[in-house]
Parts: structure tokens; sequence; C-alpha cells
């Protein structure tokens, strides 16, 4: 009850407060006139009345303040009042506190989406029960001998993969775990009533669920009724996800039949919400039955016979009270005894050797809390979202010097204010206790902007970085992120905070009283570690600048590349046929290419198999017969006959395609490839070695795969009917032409994913996404650093100016002009850019080397982006300093020195 | 005189007895024979005082004065802490309304916590007085 009160007592003393206040006018009001009537009844003259009644009251003052008194809450409602006042401080000084939560949010934006990502790519357990418990198995041995083929997957190398037979022989004999489960990502094709997607699909085996211990969020999950035949599959369990993003979470949907490539499956579950599947990196959508009939997943897998085909993850939960040692020691004789005894013998040409070791490969247990993933994949991301998390913590770290450098500006024009504070009884810790106040005030609000700052750099960071695998990635922020938001916010309050409050507490009241702006009150140390500071942001953003002009000159570079073929007004189209038999894909793609050639309006249809200007493509090494020389390397594309012609491709030597070909041993090569091979155009009418094909023609080079800033390599050119990449000519304009286009592979096939439509623009832009992507984050560190550098010369600049304005005011009243104060200021400066700019172009070095082969047409060391740099940084820097060197030629000597 | 003595104020005295208590309780200037409020008496009276109507502060005072017939030496200026505080805890509500004279004017009336916390105050401040008092005669 009393805390109840104390708390609305609290609410109001602070918020309320001017109605406290009023109410207390009146009170005290009504008490003299009262007892002044009184008083003049006794026979007292008004004036008399009245001050006998203030002084029977005791003074008024006197009086609100004992009541004031009464009603406070002691040293936590001190500080809420503290918190109130410097609110309402920074209320009133704008451009400061706007300058010091954005740089706070910003700083602290970047951190939380940083660890967010870095928390959920490397560090986040699975979403089950007791996820130590589980464990990864592992053969690291070696395998690869005889007839012995692995198939690796997203989740795991060849060190990781089992034959489908002795993951069952496992099963069945091991004692140690609550259960062993199979699992294998595959791409599924997934059709259901109105659409057709390519998703992730996981295989898993009748315990996969059981052995998670997760339970559904409708229906059931898959159990050992779904995996008992090899070679059938009935059911399917769809991901939280996507039976939100493509059901609208209807709890309809089950006994619903999906169709996964081609196999129809019943819907009987939906896993529980943030559950993606096991391998990390890939979200999985639908999890079928790991007895899936083979050929249904498209490739070798899966494959139920095949001891020698290794293509299964296994992972287990230890029974309880079984350490990982002992389940290892359980375990691993049973698989010495399969391997040697059901494997070994099945190999044939084997020597006594490889045999020998083969049958000797141990089995490993390794920590399995957080899923499988391959090592490849995860190494580079970690390592440079290592890179990407220091930098932001840098950054984080300068926003706090500059903020606290920004407070220490205001700090110096303050010490009077704190002089009186400590004169007139305040103890240090209530001054201590009002500047954290101030600190928070400013980190808070800057924590929740830096929530949405946070959301906007994942986004940017899932769609843009290369190398990440961000399938798996929710753009979400946890609670966790949430928490360390605050938590940084805090700490950087204390970081920024200590700083003034070291010097204004070391304040002594009584000369800070005297020399009242103070004369020396901050430590020449100070002063320097804030110097060397700019200075070092100074050299980080020129560096940071030199790269954006270097990367911006690169990209203009490539935009003017001459990709020697012609893709204006053409938009291109993949189809994907997983699920289907070669026939069937066979079919669908010719009536595709019929129907796209009845569009209004198209002009012209080709295909291939690689799409045009795709970064990867089918690699290979040829020659031609009857030369005695190193095979060559090629990248080899098959087309359709019409795909030379449309991108206007000039035939340099011998025949192009034609419809006729398609069915005969025929191809073309470029021009790299006859220079390279060492014939020039007599490589007409040779064959290449291996494959009896016969190179009819010689075409010219053009950037048709690969990056487009690289060369062109030789290539040879197959010709295909048509491929599942459409090419589309036509006049219509570019967002009506992809809809018509939608539409028509719609009415097809509604069971056909379309896996790409875009333009040839859109395609050149994928092209290059590592150079836009670096670009593009250089010149947002290079912005930032800027504004950071912006930030520290001008808390620099002006704090001196705010310390020395006695000695301003002095040289003034001796005569000096406003121009030589002006330029005393801008001095200081100078020296700072000076080193900054050349330390700044000596970092360029390093960096530069690192992105060299990222840089197109320009050298790291680019005169124009270092002169460049130099100016903008110039411009800034003289920016910066020009508000406290005016703020300095306006120092009123008389107002100054009045304090002598 | 042991020595230990010599150490102490000139104005200390070690109270021997009850009565010794009463007696620098009640020491005071000499020119006044008012004593000093006890510790939570005051909200006691005023709650008395403002329940059977509700009152203005100068009222408040007032009635005060006359009930103790000058016994307690209360200043205005704690009066209105204690009215503040009480509010505060809600044993006081507040009414604001023209007075005589047409100012506004604040008056104080008890609530129902208010009046609980009276009734429970009076038998406890009863039990006390009748213990202290029993002593006091017995001794």
């Amino acid at each position: 009850m009393t805390i109840f009160y104390r708390i609305r007592a609290l609410v109001r003393w602070l918020f309320r407060r001017d109605e406290l206040e009023r109410a207390l006018d009146t009170d005290v009001e009504d008490y003299i006139e009262r007892s002044a009537a009184a008083n003049m009844r006794a026979g007292m003259t008004e004036a008399q009345a009245r001050r006998a009644a203030r002084i029977e009251l005791g003074g008024v003052e006197q009086t609100k303040d004992r009541v004031r008194e009464a009603l406070s809450l002691g040293s936590v409602e001190a500080f809420v009042a503290d918190v109130g006042y410097a609110f309402r401080t920074l209320r009133r000084q704008k451009t400061f506190t706007v300058i010091a939560v954005s740089t706070l949010a910003l700083g602290i934006g970047v951190n939380v989406a940083l660890f967010s990502l870095f928390q959920q790519l490397l560090q986040r357990s699975l979403p089950v029960p007791a996820p130590d418990e589980l464990v990864n198995l592992t053969d690291p041995g070696p395998k690869l001998v005889g007839q012995v083929s692995t198939s690796s997957s997203p989740s795991g190398g060849p060190d990781s993969v089992f034959s489908y037979p002795t993951f069952r022989d496992l099963e069945r004999a091991q004692r140690s775990f609550v259960g062993l489960a199979a699992h294998r990502s595959f791409e599924a094709n997934v059709t259901s009533g109105q659409n057709a997607r390519l998703a992730t699909g996981i295989l898993v085996s009748g315990s996969y669920f059981s052995v998670l211990g997760l339970t559904p969020a409708l229906g059931r999950l898959l159990g050992p009724q779904d995996d008992r035949v090899d070679g059938s599959a009935e059911s399917v369990v769809l991901s939280y996800a996507y039976w939100q993003s493509e059901f609208a979470s209807d709890p309809k949907v089950l006994g619903r039949t999906v169709v996964v490539n081609g196999v129809p499956l019943a819907i009987v579950g939906v896993a529980p919400p943030g559950f993606h599947g096991t391998a990390v990196g890939t979200r999985a959508s639908v999890f079928v039955p790991i007895t899936l009939h083979g050929g249904a997943a498209g490739g070798p897998v899966p494959n139920h016979d095949n001891r020698l085909l290794y293509w299964v993850h296994l992972f287990g939960r230890l029974a309880p009270g079984v350490t990982r040692e002992e389940a290892a020691a359980e375990i691993a004789p049973l698989y010495r005894a399969i391997v040697s005894d059901r494997e070994a013998p099945l190999l044939t040409n084997v020597s006594e050797q490889d045999l020998e070791a083969f049958r000797s490969r141990p089995l490993v247990l390794e920590p399995g809390a957080r899923g499988q993933t391959r090592a490849r994949i995860l190494v580079p991301a970690r390592r440079s979202l290592e890179m990407l998390l220091a930098a932001c913590g840098a950054v984080l770290l300068l926003c706090c010097t500059n903020v606290a450098g920004l407070m220490m500006v205001r700090g110096a024009g303050r010490n009077g204010e704190m002089a009186v504070r400590a004169t007139m009884g305040a103890a240090r810790g209530r001054i201590a206790s009002l500047l954290l106040a101030e600190s928070l005030s400013l980190a808070l609000p800057a924590a929740i902007l830096s929530l949405p700052v946070a959301l906007l750099t994942m986004r940017g960071i899932a769609s843009a970085v290369p190398g990440i695998p961000t399938a798996g990635v929710d753009v979400e922020l946890s609670l966790a992120a949430t928490l360390v938001a605050v938590g940084a916010a805090v700490a950087s309050a204390l970081a920024f905070g200590l700083f003034p409050l070291r010097n204004l507490i070391r304040i002594d009241p009584g000369k800070a009283l005297q020399a009242y702006s103070g004369r020396q009150t901050s430590s020449r140390g100070v002063m320097r570690f804030r110097a060397v500071l700019a200075t070092v942001q100074i050299a980080l953003s020129m560096a940071l600048l030199v790269m954006t002009g270097v990367f911006a000159r690169t990209l203009a570079n490539i935009a003017n590349i001459d990709l020697r073929l012609d893709a204006d007004s053409v938009v291109m189209l993949t189809v994907s046929s997983t699920g289907r038999s070669r026939e069937a894909a066979a079919r669908l793609y010719e009536r595709l290419d019929e129907e796209l050639e009845a569009m209004p309006g198209v002009s012209a249809v080709a295909s291939s198999t690689v799409p045009l200007l795709s970064i990867g493509g089918i690699e290979g090494l040829a020659t031609v017969d009857g030369l005695e020389r190193e095979p060559l390397a090629m990248s080899w594309h098959e087309v359709s006959p019409e795909f030379l012609d449309m991108f206007g491709i000039g035939l340099v030597a011998g025949r192009g395609f034609s419809a006729r070909d398609v069915s005969q041993r025929v191809a073309l090569v470029n021009e790299r490839f006859a220079e390279q091979i060492g014939l020039g155009r007599d490589v007409i009418g040779r064959r290449l070695t291996g494959i009896n094909v016969e190179i009819v023609g010689v075409v010219a080079d053009a950037k048709v795969g690969g990056k487009v800033t690289g060369d062109v390599g030789p290539r040879v050119f197959s010709p295909i009917l048509n491929g599942p990449t459409f090419y589309i000519r036509s006049n219509r304009a570019a967002e009506d032409l992809l809809n018509a286009v939608r539409e028509t592979v719609v009415r097809v096939d509604l069971t056909a994913p379309i896996t790409r439509l875009a333009t040839m623009e859109q395609q050149f832009l994928a092209n290059i996404s590592v150079e836009r992507f670096i670009a593009g984050a250089s010149l947002a560190f290079a912005a930032l650093g800027t504004v950071l550098a912006a930030l520290g010369i001008y808390g620099v600049l002006a704090y001196a100016v705010a310390q020395r304005s006695r000695e301003i005011g002095l040289r003034f009243a001796l005569g000096a002009p406003a121009s030589r104060i002006r330029r005393m200021v801008v001095r200081q400066v100078a020296t700072m850019a000076l080193v900054g700019l050349a330390l700044g172009a000596v970092a360029v070095l390093p960096l530069g080397s690192a992105v060299r082969n990222l840089l197109f047409g320009v050298e790291p060391y680019d005169p124009i982006a270092l002169a460049a740099a130099a100016v903008v940084l110039m411009a800034v820097v003289l920016g910066a300093a020009y508000v406290p060197a005016r703020r300095a030629s306006r120092v009123d000597p008389m107002s100054v020195l009045r304090y002598e | 005189m042991p020595t230990a003595a010599c150490r102490r104020p000139p104005s200390y005295r070690q109270p021997k007895s009850g009565g010794a208590i009463l007696a620098a309780m009640t020491r005071q200037p000499k020119d006044s024979d008012k004593l000093n409020i006890p510790q939570g008496t005051l909200d006691l009276m005023i709650l008395t005082i403002v329940r059977r109507e509700p009152m203005h502060g100068y009222g408040i005072a007032q009635r005060l004065k006359a009930l103790t017939q000058g016994t307690f030496q209360i200043n205005p200026g704690s009066l209105f802490p204690a009215l503040y505080a009480l509010e505060r805890d809600g044993k006081l509500r507040c009414e604001e309304r023209p007075s005589e004279n047409n100012r506004p004017a604040r008056y104080y009336s008890l609530t129902a916590f208010g009046r609980k916390e009276l009734e429970q105050a009076e038998r406890r401040w009863e039990r006390v007085t009748a213990a202290v008092t029993s002593v006091l005669q017995g001794a």
C-alpha cells in the first residue's frame, strides 16, 4: 500500500510538479490571507498583518521547501529528478542532442546488427531441448578408394557422410544413444494448389524429430511410421515459416497434398517456429521422409541400397548419463565391424594397403549442439564477421570518444555551474549523479534508435554481403540483441560520461569560482590525447575516402565495359526442371519456347543452359585431335541455335548453328580458343578430343559468362534445342514484359518453378554484386568515418576555444583583428589535418593491396581518388573548424575580461 | 568524580529515572513552557481535527492551537509538510474550492484509509498512554 502511494507520489512529484507547486501556492496564500485578516481584526494595519502572518508561517519559501523536502524520496528521486533536468537541458540544446544521439545510435546500431548475425550464424544452438546432448557422427578416415563415392551437401563435406544401409545398421545396433537420425538437404520443387516454388527440403529419417525432441506446432511430426519402406514416402512436414508464407498459417492445411518433385505427399504437421532444419546456414521449408524414392530428388540421392555411396549425415542424442567418450567407445567397434565386414568385401581392384586403411577408419563423435555445417562455408563467414565486428567495436569506441568530446565542450562552459554547485555544498556524488543522468539521457534514446539502425544494417548485410550464408538468417532482433543494445548504451554512457566527470569532479570549487570560466581546468594530457584521436580519425577517413573513390572509379569503369554483345531490351527467365524426368523436362522447355515466341511484341527467343553473365558455369579442359599440347582450360556453353544471333555475337569464320545442328555433334569456338590452341582459323574442321565433336566455326569474343571484369577466356559453344534459361527480346516495357512472361509460364505449367526472371541490366548488376557491395560498404564506412572525424575535430577545437576564451579576449583587447584569431584556431586544425591526411595516404597501401583484385581499370593508389579524398576531407575539416573559429572571433573581450 | 565524567559535555546529564526522562523532554528555554511535539502525534492530531468536516490549512492550525491550549509548539511551517505527506500517503484528500472571499482554498478531509489509520492509532495511543500512566503511577 505504502509502496503504491510512494510510487504515485514520485510520479506526481516528477511529472505533475506544476500541480504540486500550484497547490502549495494556494495553501500558503490562503493561510497568509486568513491569518492576516485575523491580525487585522486584532487591530493591525494591513502591511503589519501580512508581515506577522508570514512570520507566523515561518517564511513562505522556507515552508514550501520543507514540504518539498518532506515529499522527496532521497537519492533515487534525486537521480530521477536529475534525469528530468538533463532531458530538459538536452531539449534546449537541440543540435548537440541530435548529433550526440544519432552518433551513438549509429555506433550502437551497427554493433547490434553484427552481434545478431554473429550469434545467429556462429553461436546459436539448435532451438531444441538440451542441444548439448546432440552429437554429430563423422568419419574423417580415407574412404575414396575403389568404387566408393561420396556426395557432400551444405551440411558437411566427405567426412560427414555415410551410406544409407550403414545408417540403418548403426541405428539397430547402437545402445548409447536415445536415437540416431539421418538427414540430407535437397532442392525441392514444391507444388501446392496455385503455384510452384523451388525450396530447400530435408530428407529425414523417422527418428529425426524425436531425437531432436521437438513438438509440432500443428498436427504431428514425422515418426517411425513414415520411413518404414525404402523407396516410398507419403507424408510431409512443413516448416513454420513456410506454413506462414505459403499457406497463410491455415490450420486446415493438414491432410492436403503437396507435390514434392513429382511425388504427392500429405501434409501431416508443421514444425515448431524458429526451426529451420539442422544444417547451419540453410533454411529448410519441407521435411520429407528419407525413404523418398531415388531419382525424385534429382541426382544420385536418395539411394537406399548402395553401401558404397555415402550421402546421409548422421547425428544422435546421447542416452541419459552417457558421455560423448563412452558413446564413442561403444559405437566404434560396431562401426568398424560394418565397414570391414559389409563395406570392404564389396571393393574390387583395391590394394591391400588401401583396403587396410579403409577398414580401420575410426568413427568420431563431435559436439552437435549447433547442428551440422561445412567448415568451408562458415570459416570465411566467421572471419569476415569477426573483422566487421572488430571494426564496428572500434566505430562505437570512436562514437563514444566523440560524444565525450562534445560533452567536454559543454562541460567547459559549465565549470562555473559545477563550481557553484560544489560551493553550495553539492556532494561529489550529486554532481556525478547529475552527469551520469545526462549521459544516460543521451544513451537510452540512442539505444532505442539503434534498433531500427540495426535492422536496416542487418537487412543490408543479409542482402549484400557476399560469402555470408544468409539463407538461415532471420532478419529480426532477438531479445539478446536488444539487451546488447541497452548494455552497449549504458557502457558507452559510462565511457563518455567518465571523461567530463573526471575533469569536473577534480575542480577545486574555490579556484574554479575565482576563475569562473576556468583558467587551466583541463589537463594537457587529455587535450593531447584527443588531438591524437582526431588525427587518427582523419587518417582513417582519408583511407576510407580513397577506397571509396577507387571503387567509384571501378564501378564507373565497369559500367563502361564493352561486353561485345547486344543485350538491350532482353529479359531472361530460368525455369527449374527439378523433380522431372529428362523427357518431361524437354517437353516443358519445348512448350515454353513455343509459347514465349508466340507472345505479342516478342521478336526473338533464345535459350542456354548456363545463364548469360552468371559467374559460375561449366568449366573444363579441352584440346583438339592431332595436337600435341596440354589441354586448354575453357568454359562450355550450351546454347540454342538462335542464341548467337540474338546477342549479336558475330561469326568470324566457318558457319554458325542451324536448327539441324541440335542433334549433331558439332561446336563453335571463340577466337580466343582458336588463338590459344594455336591453330587460328584452321581449328575449323578439327574434333574436340575425347567427345567426338567437330568444330564448325569461330565466333567473336564476347563476355557471355564469368565476371564481366575478367578477360574473355576460351569458350566452346555446343548446340541445344532449348535450355532451362530463356532470353526474350521485345520492344515492350521491361515491367510489362516481365509480368507477361510470368503469366505465360504459369499458363504453360503451373508446377514449373521460376527460379530467375530479370532484365539483363539486373543480371549485369548481379554479376558485379561484390564490387557494388564493397563500393557501398566503403562509402558507408567512409561517410561514417568522415562524420566522426568532423565531430572529433569540432570537439577538440570548440573545447580549446572555450578553454582559451580569456586569452582570446585579451588578444582582442590588445588589438588583434578577428581574422588573426580565426587563423590561430584554424592553424591548430591544420597540423592535425596534414598529419592525418599523410597517415591516411599511407594506410591506403595495405588496404589497397587487399582489394586489388576487386578493382577494375584503376590502381589502388589512384592519384585522382587520393586528390579527391584530400579535397573532400579538407573541406569537411575546415567546415568542422569553422564553427569554433567563428565563435573564437566573436568572443567579447569585455565579458571575458570582466571575470578577472 | 570519575575522570570519565569530566569528558562529558557540560550540558549533558545522565537521566536517572523515568521522571528524569520527562524532565529532559521538557527542558526547554526558560521563557517557554511549551512541549516539543512527540513524533507522529502531529499526524494523529491533524487526522482528528479533520475527522468532522473538511478544513483548510489555517483552520487546522487554529484548531491545533486551541485544542492543545498552547501545550505544544506547532509552527504552521511544520503543519504543511505533515499535511502534504498525509495527502501523499492517501490518508487525507484535498479539494479545491473558492473560499468566503472568492480566492481558491484547499480543504482537507479524511479518506477511508485515513479513518482506519486514525482508529487504529487511537487504540494504540490509548494502550500506550494507559501503560505509561500505570508505570508512572506505579513508580
